[in-house]
């Protein structure tokens, strides 16, 4: 008896944990904006996922629709809110990176042109190991319609 | 005791047991879900700033209606516009008849680059429904400090120039100018909407 619910307990801890990522690929994926207009600044969220058995680092990314694109990182100190910009960003082996609101964004600075809702444009990312990689970004104005 | 007794005590029980939970439910005064002002609640700090088309915007005029809120700058690409699209979100699920009756106020914290047109276009981007305001620096210090807003400008840390890091939390004003709730930036919609309703009651 003590065995089954030693097995059930560890079958239960094994899928708490995060299950690694073994797509043998790096992704990026579910790449999305706000609608913005021409001038302003935006940010891309997406999702990095390290299929690989290798760990990986995002170095820089570079878009035609923004003079510049930076990578930042949103914190929240109590109810402040602190923008700090990052050099680069590890993607660890078989590891999952969450660009969300709130928290690590891609910063389109000084858009080139409006983002309209249904739109997509492309950012070209590039990975110290996986090299460049184009990615299209579909812009959406509304939380929910994913 | 026999065993009929004893199902008549149980029945008993259970049923006093329904009327009294009952009796809490209806009783139970409105619970909000995001942060509370204690009673009495205090006064909102009264607002003058200008609007787009320089006409004096003040606080007061918003008497009888439900007031949103939040501090911020146009140059800000993560959590502003996030704020702005869940205040929108949000009032589209309060319906159209509650929705009238509620007004999201945007005022900047970095009037040195944002005018009054600027900060209006930036949030119409959300809804035509918001009002974006502006003012004299020492205009908008007031209005910072009476409403405790946090404001820091960071140099060097984007090719967008200085960040305006700042406190991001959604005040909500009601009918009679008192504050009554704040939401933290990670307040689900659902609580937002949840709470307007119970206020625009």
């Amino acid at each position: 008896m003590i065995n089954k619910i030693l097995l059930v307990s560890m079958v239960f801890l094994a899928s708490c944990q995060p299950a690694k990522i073994t797509t043998g690929v790096l992704e990026v994926k579910d790449a999305w904006s706000r609608p913005a207009a021409s001038g302003d600044n935006g940010a891309v969220y997406l999702v990095i996922e390290n299929g690989t058995s290798q760990n990986d680092t995002l170095l820089s990314a570079q878009s035609d629709v923004a003079t510049a694109v930076e990578l930042h990182l949103s914190e929240m100190e109590g109810d402040h809110m602190s923008m700090h910009h990052q050099e680069s960003v590890p993607v660890m082996a078989g590891e999952a990176v969450y660009f969300e609101p709130g928290g690590l964004h891609v910063m389109l600075v000084g858009l080139t042109r409006e983002l309209r809702a249904g739109e997509t444009f492309e950012v070209i990312f590039v990975f110290e190991r996986a090299g460049e990689t184009s990615v299209t970004v579909t812009v959406r104005d509304n939380l929910n319609n994913d | 005791m026999n065993r009929k007794t004893i199902w008549v005590g149980v029945a008993s029980l259970l049923f006093l047991a329904i009327v009294a939970s009952g009796t809490v439910l209806l009783i139970r005064p409105a619970n909000f879900r995001g942060t509370t002002f204690g009673e009495p609640y205090p006064v909102a700090p009264e607002i003058g700033l200008t609007r787009s088309d320089g006409s004096r915007f003040t606080l007061s005029e918003m008497q009888g209606r439900v007031v949103l809120l939040f501090f911020g700058y146009t140059s800000c690409p993560d959590v502003c516009p996030t704020t702005l699209a869940e205040l929108k979100t949000a009032l589209d699920g309060l319906g159209e008849g509650k929705a009238d009756q509620v007004n999201v106020l945007f005022v900047t914290v970095d009037p040195e680059r944002d005018t009054p047109e600027q900060v209006q276009e930036y949030v119409e981007h959300f809804s035509s429904t918001f009002i974006g305001l502006s003012g004299s620096l020492s205009e908008l210090e007031k209005v910072w400090e009476e409403y405790g807003v946090f404001r820091e400008i960071v140099e060097g840390e984007s090719a967008a120039g200085y960040i305006v890091n700042h406190t991001a939390r959604v005040t909500v004003i009601d009918q009679q100018g008192n504050m009554r709730i704040s939401f933290g930036f990670d307040t689900p919609v659902e609580d937002i909407i949840h709470d307007l309703k119970l206020l625009l009651k």
